[in-house]
């Protein structure tokens, strides 16, 4: 409890600050710190008005000081989410997405001090949240931008040095293990998600047939640019078993026994035009 | 103690850089004194951090951290100093900045900047923590005053004192946000001539200045205002008492046209060179 | 072996166009890209305390003061939508 702070004798401050009792001392404050500052949260998480006795101003009621901590908490979220999914947000329109905002806010809490970290799981959000499940292919075109936001932001990553792998002998290639840039995502789904996605950028078309059937939305990143294409399931089948440590030459007949027709050659050179690749070590898929 | 920068600040006015105005500052060069940068928004990599590499190829750039928490109760979060660190290697900023606030408790984060009890324990906790993160930039950090909508009955000393006293005991220097000040002075009845009286000028680095929003009688920070006359009135006082230093204008809400900014920017320019002169 | 043949044959290719995403290099055929200047979400202004959102109801309590349905771009995409909000949308007059 904060009243602790009350119980301790009033420290001098020590100038080093550091000694074991003075330790042992601001422990306990430092509970009351933590004890106040938890409460203090709390009221503004939950948004709610409470008498809390420790916060005050002399010119207006506490409740409306912690009012503007709660809404700017809200706020700030709300724009996170809108800065992470601008296409939900033209989608289902302003309004809705204030609403389904509120819903997933109330839901998920900020664990991040930035906030681009913040809205990862909307998509899963928006399979079960009653009004949105009136589109059924929110929650793919969630994920897709999801994946964009993060590829967005990721770690630039040297691209593969060919040179280095010049030097590998042709009878190592099956043994080479591929890495994948970090800004490289797979989004699989039912719906046309791709065209979706595209319908929402400059110069879009909004001829979509939904009943046209799934699409595998691959997201990458080439030096500043965000890049969506679709792939075929034979290229995802691929890249998902080269992304999940399989060696080329593993990777390959695995692919090659599910799609016979699979061709490596345009697949592996259409991966690099994207800028996936970045680098290789050598060795047996264990 | 750390030496203040690699490279300095001109004693001039700077504008706060936002994203609307990028390709803006970067295609026509305005004559700007230096801009500063939210350290968040270029952790990571590609398109945010190669602007802010290539704004910083012709203006000293100082950054702004919104999030490290320094008096949050929970521990310092080690991931979000190593980005810092990483960004300061980059970008070699003049000044690393951030807020006397607290955002994460018990996991939970709070995208905010919130107040806390300015107690002797809160200040051996936040003086510990500025100790770590200079130690991890191998620099001096600036730290800012807070605007709050509440104050803290616990409190055992003003803000003005818990900040000299950090800057005692950890070196550390201060980032005077002018109208933080007004707008705890309106809302807490701070006193501003204690404030200004107890901050140690030979550590002040930088100031802001802003315009804020009016709620219920609350003075609300939103950065998305003119800074008002009662603010620049302010900023003459601790100017005469402080003396000129870097001076920022900070707008995140309803950002205007560059050319206003740069106006604004003029408005603090001209308080300074008056300063100067007197 | 044929799957020897397929790799040589690949990565040959890979080695001799010289491609490890160059922009210039990426096929022509797809793509919207990505928005260059996403704005930052990380300010230390109160920007919400001016909006709307910051009305005298807290946001949590005006919850349940209404159902939105969705109006977006949502009704420009045919067979977009599930049988209630379907009927909805044949209300509406799409």
């Amino acid at each position: 409890m904060y009243s602790d702070s009350s119980l301790e004798p009033n420290q001098s401050l020590p100038l080093q600050g550091r000694g074991n009792v003075v330790v042992l001392n601001s422990k306990f404050k430092m509970n009351a710190l933590h004890d106040e500052l938890a409460e203090f949260s709390h009221a503004i998480i939950k948004g709610v008005p409470s008498s809390l006795g420790f916060v005050a101003s002399p010119h207006y009621s506490a409740d409306i000081g912690l009012e503007v901590y709660s809404n700017n908490y809200r706020g700030n979220l709300q724009d996170a989410l809108a800065g992470a999914y601008p296409v939900i947000e033209q989608l289902v329109g302003a309004d809705f997405f204030r609403q389904l905002a509120r819903g997933f806010i109330s839901l998920h809490g900020s664990c991040s001090a930035s906030l681009f970290d913040y809205g990862a799981e909307l998509g899963d959000f928006l399979e079960h949240d009653e009004p949105a499940r009136a589109l059924p292919y929110l929650p793919d075109v969630a994920k897709l931008e999801w994946a964009c936001h993060r590829a967005y932001f990721a770690t630039d990553v040297e691209p593969l040095n060919l040179a280095r792998l010049s030097q590998v002998s042709a009878d190592e290639y099956a043994n080479i293990f591929l890495k994948v840039h970090p800004a490289c995502y797979i989004v699989r789904s039912p719906f046309p998600i791709v065209a979706l996605w595209q319908a929402h950028q400059p110069q879009g078309s909004f001829e979509i047939n939904l009943a046209s059937g799934g699409e595998i939305a691959l997201i990458s990143r080439q030096r500043d640019v965000v890049n969506v294409r679709e792939i075929t399931p034979d290229e995802a089948y691929w890249l998902r078993a080269v992304i999940h440590g399989k060696n080329l030459g593993m990777a390959t007949v695995s692919t090659l026994e599910t799609f016979p027709t699979f061709d490596l050659q345009n697949t592996l050179l259409l991966f690099a035009s994207l800028g996936i690749w970045t680098d290789f070590t050598l060795g047996e898929t264990s | 103690m750390y030496p203040p920068a690699t490279s300095v600040l001109p004693c001039s006015a700077g504008i706060g850089l936002r994203a609307p105005h990028y390709r803006e500052v970067l295609g026509t060069l305005p004559k700007l004194g230096w801009v500063e940068a939210h350290s968040e928004n270029f952790f990571g990599g590609g398109a945010p951090l190669h602007t802010l590499l290539a704004v910083r190829q012709h203006y000293a750039v100082s950054l702004h951290g919104v999030g490290m928490g320094l008096a949050s109760p929970d521990p310092l979060n080690e991931d979000h100093l190593a980005a810092l660190k990483q960004l300061c290697d980059v970008v070699q900023p003049a000044r690393v900045s951030e807020h006397l606030c607290w955002n994460t408790v018990n996991g939970d984060v709070i995208n905010d900047l919130l107040p806390f009890p300015h107690t002797h324990a809160a200040l051996a906790h936040v003086a510990s923590r500025i100790d770590h993160v200079q130690a991890v930039l191998g620099r001096q950090l600036l730290v800012e005053n807070l605007s709050s909508y509440l104050s803290f009955t616990s409190s055992e000393m003003s803000e003005g004192e818990f900040l000299a006293e950090l800057v005692r005991r950890t070196g550390c220097g201060i980032l005077f946000d002018v109208e933080n000040l007004y707008v705890n002075v309106r809302n807490l009845g701070v006193d501003e001539d204690e404030f200004i009286r107890a901050i140690p000028a030979h550590a002040v680095g930088e100031y802001h200045l802003a315009g804020f929003s009016v709620r219920d009688g609350c003075l609300v920070d939103t950065h998305d205002h003119p800074v008002y006359d009662a603010v620049w009135t302010l900023y003459e006082k601790v100017l005469r008492h402080i003396g000129p230093r870097p001076t920022l204008i900070e707008w995140d809400g309803n950002i205007p046209a560059l050319p206003v900014l740069m106006a604004e920017a003029d408005k603090a320019q001209q308080r300074m060179e008056a300063c100067c002169v007197l | 072996m044929k799957n020897q043949q397929v790799l040589s044959l690949a990565i040959g290719s890979l080695l001799a166009l010289g491609l490890v995403g160059n922009a210039a290099a990426a096929d022509t055929k797809m793509e919207k890209c990505y928005g260059v200047a996403k704005a930052g979400a990380n300010d230390c202004g109160s920007k919400k305390a001016g909006h709307a959102c910051a009305g005298h109801a807290t946001m949590n309590n005006d919850k349940h003061d209404f159902v939105a349905l969705p109006k977006g771009t949502c009704d420009k995409i045919a067979g977009g939508s599930t049988t209630e909000s379907d009927d909805m949308m044949m209300k509406k007059g799409m």
